[in-house]
């Protein structure tokens, strides 16, 4: 890998790492912030990447350490609904979601309760269920064994389909 | 099946991954068990309404004005590194030397010397009793190597 290919990997990876750590945090400004101090290590780190695997778990590893650090900072999630940024665009506005309020609730609903999630939890379902990694590159990512990953995201599931049944969002086994 | 076992399996399930047979046997059993298919249900569910959150993305320029700033700050860091990099060099140097003289000192040298000397001419200051002696510390097998490497040829 070759420095003059830096900006194509930034460019390639700056959504992705920008997604996730949006997802993480939930505020625009943070996740930005959190991706300038990815790409400004792995910059300063160039040199020491022999291929683009290794590259691309390095830059997930820094954000999912920035985003911890950024919680337990902050303490507290804040939630951003102002979206209001020109340049930010929704990939997937899909219009039946849009048109269907009952539908958004429930979306709604879920996301909350990826935001009530642990820490562990939250970053092993953002990065199987959205970022649509595999096990192994979670495992890696995350410096975990593959079964203890498979593990957390069914507890993830799991909490996230007890809570929804309190709420009455799921129905309840007859 | 047990459900305990459609548990572990019902992921993979989901993504349609696993073995035929495994796959078979999970059809069968969310057949038969009432608990296990409101599972799967609710997993494909959640998993489904899940991809419907919004993906936030930036636009391309965005990043690259971004990327400037990085690869600007990446050089000021580099810059700042370089005279740190420096300082802790000659610091080591200066260091070692320091120690080394302090170690080696010229009357130490002569005695060394002499004691090689003396090693070469098979004029030891020490017998081969005291050198058993403290090596008794040592493993047998241990002290001996070290005891005829020193008096070898003796």
């Amino acid at each position: 890998m070759e420095k003059k290919n830096f900006e194509e990997y930034y460019l390639m990876y700056a959504n992705k790492i920008y997604g996730v750590a949006y997802k993480m945090v939930n505020n625009h400004e943070d996740a930005v912030d959190i991706v300038q101090e990815v790409f400004l290590r792995a910059y300063r780190n160039w040199n020491n990447f022999k291929g683009l695997s290794k590259f691309s778990t390095y830059l997930y590893r820094i954000a999912v350490n920035l985003s911890y650090d950024f919680l337990r900072r902050k303490n507290k999630m804040k939630r951003v609904d102002d979206l209001n940024y020109e340049n930010i665009y929704s990939l997937n506005p899909s219009t039946d979601f849009e048109k269907n309020v009952k539908n958004r609730e429930i979306v709604n609903e879920i996301e909350k309760e990826i935001n009530n999630l642990t820490e562990k939890q939250k970053i092993v379902f953002i990065l199987k269920t959205f970022e649509e990694l595999t096990y192994e590159e979670i495992a890696k990512i995350l410096k975990k064994r593959v079964g203890t990953i498979k593990a957390t995201y069914f507890q993830s599931l799991q909490k996230i389909r007890e809570n929804l049944k309190n709420k009455g969002v799921i129905k309840n086994e007859m | 099946m047990k459900c305990e076992e459609l548990k572990k399996k019902i992921i993979d399930f989901i993504e349609d991954k696993g073995n035929v047979k495994d796959k078979e046997k999970i059809k069968d059993h969310l057949e038969k068990c009432e608990s296990c298919k409101s599972l799967y249900n609710d997993f494909l569910f959640i998993l489904n309404q899940s991809k419907k959150i919004p993906t936030y993305q930036m636009d391309e320029n965005f990043w690259k004005l971004k990327l400037n700033f990085i690869i600007e700050k990446g050089k000021i860091y580099s810059r700042m590194l370089k005279p740190v990099y420096i300082g802790i060099s000659i610091f080591i140097l200066v260091f070692s030397t320091i120690l080394f003289t302090k170690i080696y000192t010229p009357e130490k040298k002569k005695i060394l010397s002499t004691l090689k000397i003396e090693i070469f001419n098979h004029e030891l200051p020490f017998s081969e009793e005291e050198m058993i002696k403290y090596t008794d510390y040592m493993k047998e097998e241990e002290a001996e190597k070290i005891i005829d490497f020193i008096f070898a040829g003796l």
